[in-house]
């Protein structure tokens, strides 16, 4: 899941001439999506941070705990408790 | 490549409950994908400030049952289960809101994953995502969600 490529986003205001376009990224820790333009187009420097350790981009209040736990991973241990729990009747 | 379907989730906004949600059913799980999201208000024109955010939850709560619309009619019906306009909350998972979208009443957002960002829900029972609106009563809105399982 490293979400390399780019989603994108857009705001249609019959207020505005035109919409507010901005390419996205789904951080790879925690699924975030985090719009990397601002409402009048221009891109938002600081908002992602490249984790050396599963390589996957990130929002920054992941990349602030310094720790790598890419999503993937989180999916496999919450299913893993979904059928530990399923399988002693909880 | 799995079986994508669309929903359509409306409700008179609440400042209390959700518009909808997706969720997994109790038995026979499997993960599913939101890869496109469109939301917005159909009232009349008027100018409400909402904050909508997507946020994951580990209930369905108490809804109206939404079917699932399979994009491809060949398709068999959808194992998720979808509802909107809540009257009972759905238990929603502190901290996990994935996308939070401020947007005037007069306005649309939409949002498409890049392939392999898609917003992903485990396979665990009554898990899923719910789409919240805190707005000013008597508005209504509509989100629409597209999502493959």
């Amino acid at each position: 899941m490293g979400a390399r490529s780019r989603g994108y986003a857009r705001i249609v205001d019959p207020a505005l001439a035109k919409p507010q376009e901005s390419d996205t990224i789904t951080c790879g820790h925690c699924q975030k999506v985090v719009h990397l333009h601002d409402r009048t187009g221009k891109a938002r420097s600081g908002v992602l941070v490249h984790c050396h350790q599963c390589g996957s981009q990130t929002c920054v209040p992941c990349a602030e705990t310094a720790r790598c736990e890419p999503f993937e991973k989180k999916l496999d241990q919450i299913e893993a408790r979904g059928r530990l729990l399923a399988a002693i009747g909880i | 490549m799995g079986a994508k379907f669309a929903v359509d989730m409306q409700r008179t906004a609440s400042l209390s409950l959700s518009v909808g949600n997706i969720t997994n059913p109790g038995a026979s799980q499997r993960r599913h994908r939101w890869f496109f999201v469109q939301l917005g208000a159909e009232g009349t024109v008027a100018d409400n400030p909402a904050l909508w955010a997507l946020q994951r939850c580990t209930t369905a709560g108490t809804r109206t049952a939404v079917t699932p619309i399979p994009l491809d009619p060949a398709d068999a019906a959808a194992v998720t289960t979808a509802g909107e306009a809540h009257t009972v909350e759905p238990t929603y998972t502190a901290n996990e809101i994935l996308l939070n979208v401020p947007l005037n009443q007069r306005a649309t957002y939409q949002w498409m994953a890049a392939p392999g960002g898609e917003l992903v829900v485990p396979a665990t029972a009554s898990a899923g995502i719910g789409i919240k609106t805190p707005t000013s009563g008597l508005v209504a809105v509509t989100a629409q969600v597209h999502f493959e399982e």
